[in-house]
């Protein structure tokens, strides 16, 4: 049971120009209807997930039916690495007096994930988990699984960012596996 | 449902080592907040942090010192088969601090995971380690993670291990976004000004019980939410953490009026203790007694569930709820909730409270001999 009802796999090896430029087009197409504050701020994988999420959200053809209790769920094995070295090196850079409040807020792993929730209004728990194990998307998914068999989750929006790969499953209570690509 | 018994419980504090040391300072309202002597503060809003007393420019980083003191006060002795979480926001932050200001790296073993593996590894626990992050409810999510893990049967011992310190990358990010107080934080205070940095680390090892046993610690109910409001302050009307609130005594099988108190978030910011007053007000029909530690030992990041929960494990214990540190004139909002002094409570349901960066909120419900 708890069988992602959909799941969707995104290449991210695209540099953050090329992610800018699939937002820009999902912007023109329509598939994106409202613009991402602050989306050039996001490191790439940042970029992706947001990506991920209008794919997946396309391909299922709705968004999650009950928001207040859709949480989401970041996994991937460096956390902010990649934010946090350019906040600091911003910091280094303008004489160790200063940081930048607008890149210190995207310093913690759940940043993105945030903004997800502010952008779609889900309001479920947001949580980022790592693991050392060799399968990093069954690691997500098992996880995901036991945060739906409690009762105030009726959903999970998993993504899983390993080996310049990101994963988007939409995962809930309901039995089956459809939808997937 | 399997109870998750609370089987060992330890944490280093800037207040001194161990829970019942620090409930006791706790209780007589020590503060440890002082001058930050750990890097220069001249350029930023405050220059006070509360630091755990020991912590030296060794080679090793402060989160490691602080496992370290842990690991030696437990003897390094865990089940082989237990698995570990470690809780933080940013860890080990010290190593990319060190890389970009040395030789422009990224931070070789600046990561969560790589925090976890070297844990788990000194300590000899056979599973590979998870990471769980929740901004300033890191820990709380952790033991939430440990329960469900328990309860379903994957897990049978689990040790939630977390810690974060006083470093200059947060202490400049708070700083930038003026979010500190140029004094010690004063929750719940009406002149309160903003958070003050701190660090700590802790232990707790959550266990699959047979039985529930009367004077053992139990998590007995958990919840979680977010604001979807904001990436920096929480939202105004207190909703989002009411409802985790709500959720938690719920899935213990609790009314509101059965928590004998609550162990709050309280940072001393005044949008984040407006916020969490008004969602006490939402859940409770009555006032119930409630306490800050962040007046006292500052702000610990993802660390500052696991040292309310240490807290209140001792206020049950000692049927006494300790005093909130800092207070000088409290908050008409607040009055008769917080603690001005310490209140004898023969306890046995506690609430655990956290809300942090982008709109995060958790609570916990620890149980003294009882489950659902």
């Amino acid at each position: 049971m708890n069988n992602p009802v959909a799941c969707i796999t995104l290449d991210v090896q695209s540099d953050a120009e090329s992610l800018i430029r699939r937002y820009r087009s999902l912007r023109d197409d329509g598939t994106i209807r409202r613009p991402v504050k602050n989306f050039t701020r996001f490191d790439d994988t940042g970029k992706a997930i947001f990506l991920a999420a209008f794919e997946l959200f396309n391909h299922t053809g709705s968004l999650p039916r009950d928001p207040s209790a859709t949480a989401i769920l970041a996994v991937d094995r460096d956390g902010a690495l990649m934010n946090n070295t350019a906040y600091f090196e911003n910091y280094v850079q303008n004489g160790r007096t200063m940081g930048s409040p607008n890149d210190f807020i995207y310093t913690l792993p759940t940043s993105v994930c945030a903004e997800l929730g502010i952008y779609y209004g889900l309001r479920g728990q947001l949580l980022y988990m790592s693991s050392a194990e060799d399968d990093l998307y069954g690691f997500g998914v098992g996880q995901a699984r036991t945060l739906v068999s409690e009762p105030h989750h009726r959903a999970v929006l998993l993504f899983v960012n390993d080996s310049d790969t990101i994963q988007a499953a939409f995962i809930t209570p309901q039995f089956g596996a459809k939808h997937e690509s | 449902m399997v109870p998750v018994k609370i089987s060992y419980i330890d944490v280093v504090t800037p207040l001194g080592e161990g829970t019942e040391t620090f409930y006791r300072e706790v209780a007589r309202k020590e503060i440890a907040i002082s001058k930050n002597t750990r890097f220069d503060c001249s350029a930023f809003r405050s220059d006070r942090a509360a630091l755990v007393p020991g912590i030296s420019k060794n080679g090793k980083t402060c989160v490691a010192q602080m496992f370290d003191m842990l690991a030696e006060r437990r003897g390094r002795t865990f089940p082989g088969d237990t698995r570990l979480i470690f809780a933080a926001t940013v860890g080990e932050i010290e190593n990319l601090e060190n890389a970009v200001l040395n030789d422009g790296s990224k931070g070789p073993g600046s990561t969560l995971l790589s925090t976890a593996s070297r844990l788990a590894e000194s300590l000899e626990l056979e599973k590979p380690p998870y990471v769980v992050s929740a901004a300033c409810a890191s820990a709380a999510a952790a033991v939430d993670r440990a329960k469900s893990l328990i309860r379903c049967g994957e897990e049978r011992s689990v040790l939630v291990a977390s810690a974060d310190c006083v470093s200059e990358f947060v202490f400049s990010g708070f700083s930038a976004l003026m979010a500190l107080d140029r004094e010690a934080a004063r929750p719940f205070d009406e002149n309160r000004d903003g958070l003050t940095a701190g660090e700590a680390a802790g232990f707790v090892l959550l266990e699959a019980a047979t039985d529930v046993q009367k004077d053992g610690f139990y998590i007995t109910g958990s919840g979680f939410s977010s604001d979807a409001n904001h990436m920096t302050g929480p939202s105004r009307d207190g909703s989002g953490l009411a409802k985790a609130v709500a959720s938690a005594v719920e899935s213990a099988g609790l009314k509101p009026g059965s928590v004998d108190f609550i162990a709050a978030h309280g940072t001393g910011t005044r949008y984040n203790d407006a916020m969490e007053i008004k969602a006490y007000k939402t859940v409770f029909d009555t006032p119930c007694p409630m306490f800050s530690l962040k007046g006292a030992v500052g702000h610990t990041m993802g660390n500052a569930g696991l040292l309310q929960l240490a807290v209140a494990v001792e206020s049950m214990k000692n049927r006494t709820v300790p005093p909130s540190t800092g207070l000088s004139c409290v908050d008409e909002e607040s009055a008769g909730w917080v603690t001005e002094r310490s209140v004898a409570v023969d306890s046995n349901h506690a609430l655990i409270v956290n809300a942090g960066f982008g709109g995060i909120n958790s609570a916990l419900v620890l149980s003294r001999g009882i489950c659902e």
